[in-house]
């Protein structure tokens, strides 16, 4: 009973080693268990061993030959896997183990004496014996040879045999260690108080060979697997051997083999890095050196790397500037920054700029470098060129800001087309206009001006910030000589970026804008379909350029009001065709049922007059009613003419004026004659532009009007002459001695049905006629009278010119 | 009607719309003395007694005006207003009496205080008739303001 509590005690204290064993193990896979596979053998042996002292001093050989080949396996695993780590484990283990055995020995043996034989519960069958201390310290001596021998020949083969390694030489390391593990502990055993046998030694010698080799495949195969987990340079690396025995100083030069191989892959890690890095790396010294710059470094900095180091960080070769150009204070440069704070600084930007003109934006993070004492020793920085970035950046931004003025431009414009929208009068058009222009542009002084019927001036419409007397200026301005009026001739948009020095300005205005100040102005021609309709001047408080954006704005704002006042304009037209209209059908109405009165009041009293038999009123309202008769087809021949102007018209010629009045002269002969009047014609009288039939319509009208109202004279005078009205343009006058108009009619007498006295004949449309077709030709007419009793004078402008030989008549 | 002469004064350019005027007007005998004139400068003339009508024998303050508004030289309706806007003149009904129907026409009088607004029929029964209505209702039945 005791006795099985004994063994109980020492399994646990196996297990406890085992756990021990497994904690200082920090690798995990097969390391681990080739430590347990060690530790376990090691203890079975050392167990066994102890028992078979205890009862039998001589060797055991089943113990010695199957446990020492596995744990000679197991270091050398250990070993070929990781030379220094796992295998001092092992080896700590080892040697733990073997004092182990020393004190299981002593403490059986002291139970044996106390206890009596029966205590002891033997593993392996056989007779007993008693420790022999002389026999531990030789076992622990072979032994360790042994694993001593089993690395430096596994290191020997793998070294000298690189190629045979794997096979080769775990086989040869192990039967290496047996083999010297046998010899040691025969040999020994065979000193002097010892009794050796040579035929012992010989077994143990077989025994240990055959499990050498039973366990060569079983070493090469798991080296050969570890060897594929691990990284090769473990065992190609030449190491001191294995350096349990040679103690401290193998171990050391083991790890500084080791540090100069790390280092060596390190310098190789970092050399490559510098070389390949995308950023400028750069180390500068405590003076502000550069000790060292990677290629990149030359690039970025446009110095090739030799010449670099050695410069200062500062070196008068490259000025240093802020990204636009301006300066940049030295002690926002990152080594002053870093040598002042000693702490990293990140994305200090700043340009370089070198003496042939090339220029680099750079981005610089800097770390400081401690010396042994922690003091300011240099620093070390990346620099990234990001010119092209920066470029990108620009451009991107300049992008963003066009497209808002853009957008800024459109707003404009949708708000000026929205406030237009429904505005028909031109003056309610200009206003809202000049409202728009200020509230959104905010030039200190808008002017709107309409181009006027003659195309030769410009009425201002509409303006802001204009003084009363500037307003008096600029009221009209002639299209020659106005930098509006060149607009306008030029149909495009024109900036004076400084008013006051253009020579094209209105040199009145000039003045007068020179005197308040004002400097730059746009004018905004409004063209739409071709046709001018005015202008937008825009005056601005200083000298200023504009950019392509601003001068599409303008154009687009153009486009945008000349649509309204061309629209604006087709209104007006309509509206005054459409009173033309409604006048036309009024007067009709009117003057063809007056005539209808006449005629039924009449025919009643006719019918009167015949039944009372009163002959005289009878022949009175005969005539009363064959007069209104015929007034109202006179009329409605007038009207069916009057419809027909515009409508139909023969094809335009050059017409000789004299002709014209010569042939309309001899269609109103009979009445000129009854009357005695004179026509009058000038020499040399122009040629015109239309419908000859229409023209001679049109002198014939005025003759007979001049006739009509000749008044009391005897002998009225026709005087016909002309004048020039500038290119393309001629003006013709038919003036009379007649009554003469009244100044207060001389619109009136144009009009349908006009008659300035209800007892003249005819029928109210001759002048309307007059009108109609001289203005179906582009042209105008006009009375001019001194009033009444004083003559009249009506002038016609037609397109024309004088004839070659022709002066003014 | 106090045995005074009624007067009245017809504004009329047409010679024959005047004709079958003043013709109804005596038949019915409405009016002692018809005058016309045929334009409105002379209408104008008449009632403020200027130049060929200076004299009150010759031009007596109508009692009634009949009034064409399509007038030579001065338009019926400026003669309307004149008339209305004179403090003496102003009390003498006016009545118009004009081919025209036109809304405008018929708007125009009446915002210058025309007293009646009559269209000419075409037909001569209902001619006949208005004039001899008109006759009576102004020169008969109508109370005239004492001047």
């Amino acid at each position: 009973m005791l006795s099985l509590l004994l063994v109980l005690v020492e399994l646990a204290a196996l297990v406890a080693l085992m756990v021990l064993l497994h904690r200082g193990s920090v690798r995990f896979g097969l390391v681990p268990l080739f430590a347990y596979l060690s530790g376990l053998a090691v203890l079975t042996q050392a167990t066994a061993y102890v028992y078979v002292i205890a009862y039998e001093p001589r060797i055991s050989v089943n113990s010695s030959t199957l446990f020492v080949p596995v744990i000679m396996l197991a270091v050398l695993v250990l070993y070929a896997i990781d030379g220094t780590v796992a295998a001092r484990q092992a080896v700590l283990a080892i040697v733990g183990l073997s004092l182990l055995v020393f004190f299981a020995a002593a403490f059986n043996q002291a139970r044996v004496r106390w206890l009596g034989e029966e205590s002891l519960v033997p593993l392996v069958p056989g007779p007993r014996g008693v420790l022999n201390p002389s026999s531990v310290l030789v076992s622990i001596i072979a032994f360790t040879s042994g694993l001593q021998a089993v690395v430096s020949a596994y290191q020997f083969v793998s070294n000298r045999a690189p190629r045979l390694a794997s096979p080769l030489a775990p086989g040869v390391a192990i039967l290496a260690g047996l083999w010297v593990d046998a010899l040691l502990f025969s040999l020994l055993h065979g000193m002097p108080g010892s009794d050796t046998s040579w035929g012992r030694v010989a077994r143990d010698l077989t025994g240990k060979t055959a499990a050498g080799v039973l366990l060569w495949p079983l070493a090469t195969a798991y080296i050969a697997r570890a060897a594929r987990r691990q990284p090769q340079s473990a065992v190609r690396e030449p190491r001191p051997v294995f350096d349990m025995l040679f103690g401290l100083q193998g171990r050391m030069e083991t790890d500084l083999s080791r540090a100069r191989v790390d280092l060596r892959q390190e310098r190789d890690l970092m050399s490559r890095l510098m070389a390949t890095s995308p950023v400028g790396i750069v180390r500068v010294d405590r003076d502000g050196r550069f000790a060292f710059a990677n290629d990149q470094a030359g690039r970025v900095l446009g110095l090739a790397r030799s010449r670099l180091v050695g410069r200062t960080y500062d070196d008068p070769a490259w000025k240093i500037t802020d990204e636009a150009g301006g300066t940049f204070a030295p002690e926002r440069l990152p080594f002053a920054r870093v040598r002042e704070t000693v702490a990293p600084v990140y994305g200090v930007r700043h340009a370089v700029e070198w003496p042939d003109g090339r220029r680099a934006i750079l981005s610089v993070n800097a770390a400081p470098l401690l010396d042994a004492g922690g003091a300011f020793d240099g620093m070390v920085a990346i620099i990234d060129d990001i010119t092209e970035r920066r470029r990108g950046e620009a451009e991107r931004e300049a992008l963003i800001h066009e497209l808002e003025a853009r957008n800024e431009a459109l707003q404009l414009q949708n708000s000026l087309a929205g406030h237009l929208q429904r505005r028909l009068g031109i003056e309610a058009i200009a206003e809202e206009t000049v409202a728009v222009l200020i509230r959104h542009s905010q030039p200190p002084l808008v002017a709107f001006y309409v181009l006027e019927e003659d195309r030769a001036t410009l009425r201002l419409v509409a303006a802001h910030g204009f003084s009363e007397s500037e307003r008096a200026i600029g009221a009209t301005l002639p299209v020659k000589g106005s930098l509006s009026g060149l607009a306008v001739a030029q149909g495009r948009l024109l900036v004076a970026e400084d008013l006051t020095q253009d020579e094209r300005v209105f040199p009145e205005m000039r003045r007068a804008l020179t005197r308040r100040g004002v400097k730059a102005t746009v004018v905004i021609p409004l063209a739409f379909g071709g046709e001018m309709l005015g202008t937008v001047n825009l005056v601005f408080d200083r000298a200023r350029t504009f950019s392509p954006v601003d001068l599409d704005t303008f154009e687009a704002i153009g486009q945008t009001v000349a649509l309204a006042l061309s629209n604006a304009r087709h209104v007006a037209w309509l509206e005054a065709k459409n009173a033309e209209l409604e006048r036309f059908t009024y007067t009709v109405s009117h003057d063809l049922k007056s005539p209808l009165v006449t005629i039924r009041g009449f025919l009643g009293f006719l019918v009167r007059s015949a039944r009372s038999g009163d002959e005289r009123r009878l022949e009175e309202d005969i005539r009363r009613i064959e007069a209104a008769a015929g007034s109202m087809e006179r009329l409605l021949n007038d009207l069916l003419e009057l419809s027909r102007v515009g409508r139909q018209m023969n094809t335009p010629q050059h017409v000789p004026v004299d002709a014209v009045v010569r042939e309309a002269a001899a269609l109103v002969d009979g009445a000129l004659r009854a009357r005695g009047a004179r026509v009058v014609i000038a020499p040399e009288l122009p040629v015109v532009y239309g419908d000859r039939v229409r023209l001679v319509q049109v002198v014939q009208n005025l003759l007979d009007n001049a006739i009509k109202f000749s008044g009391d004279a005897t002998a009225p005078r026709i005087e016909i002459g002309w004048r020039d009205a500038g290119p393309g343009s001629v003006r013709v006058f038919v003036r009379d001695d007649g009554i003469g108009i009244e100044a207060s009619h001389h619109e009136k007498v144009f009009g349908l049905f006009d008659k300035i006295d209800g007892r003249s004949q005819g029928t109210g449309v001759g002048l309307a006629l007059v009108k109609r077709i001289v203005e179906a030709h582009g042209g105008r007419v006009w009375v001019e009278s001194a009033g009444q009793g004083r003559g009249s004078c009506f002038w016609l402008e037609l397109p024309g010119q004088a004839t070659a030989a022709g002066g003014e008549g | 009607m106090n045995g005074e002469p009624v007067v009245v004064l017809l504004v009329e350019d047409s010679e024959d719309h005047a004709e079958l005027v003043v013709r109804n007007l005596h038949e019915h005998n409405v009016a002692n003395r018809i005058a016309h004139v045929s334009d409105g400068q002379a209408a104008l003339d008449y009632l403020l007694r200027r130049g060929d009508y200076a004299d009150p024998e010759r031009s007596p303050r109508p009692h009634v005006v009949l009034l064409d508004l399509r007038l030579p030289k001065v338009d019926g309706l400026e003669v309307l207003r004149a008339i209305k806007e004179h403090p003496e003149l102003r009390s003498i009904p006016v009545v118009v009496l004009t081919t025209s129907q036109a809304e405008r026409d018929v708007a125009g009088a009446y915002r210058h205080h025309v007293n009646s607004y009559l269209v000419k029929p075409v037909g001569f029964d209902q001619f006949c008739r208005m004039m001899k209505d008109l006759g009576f209702y102004w020169m008969g039945w109508n109370v005239a303001p004492h001047v």
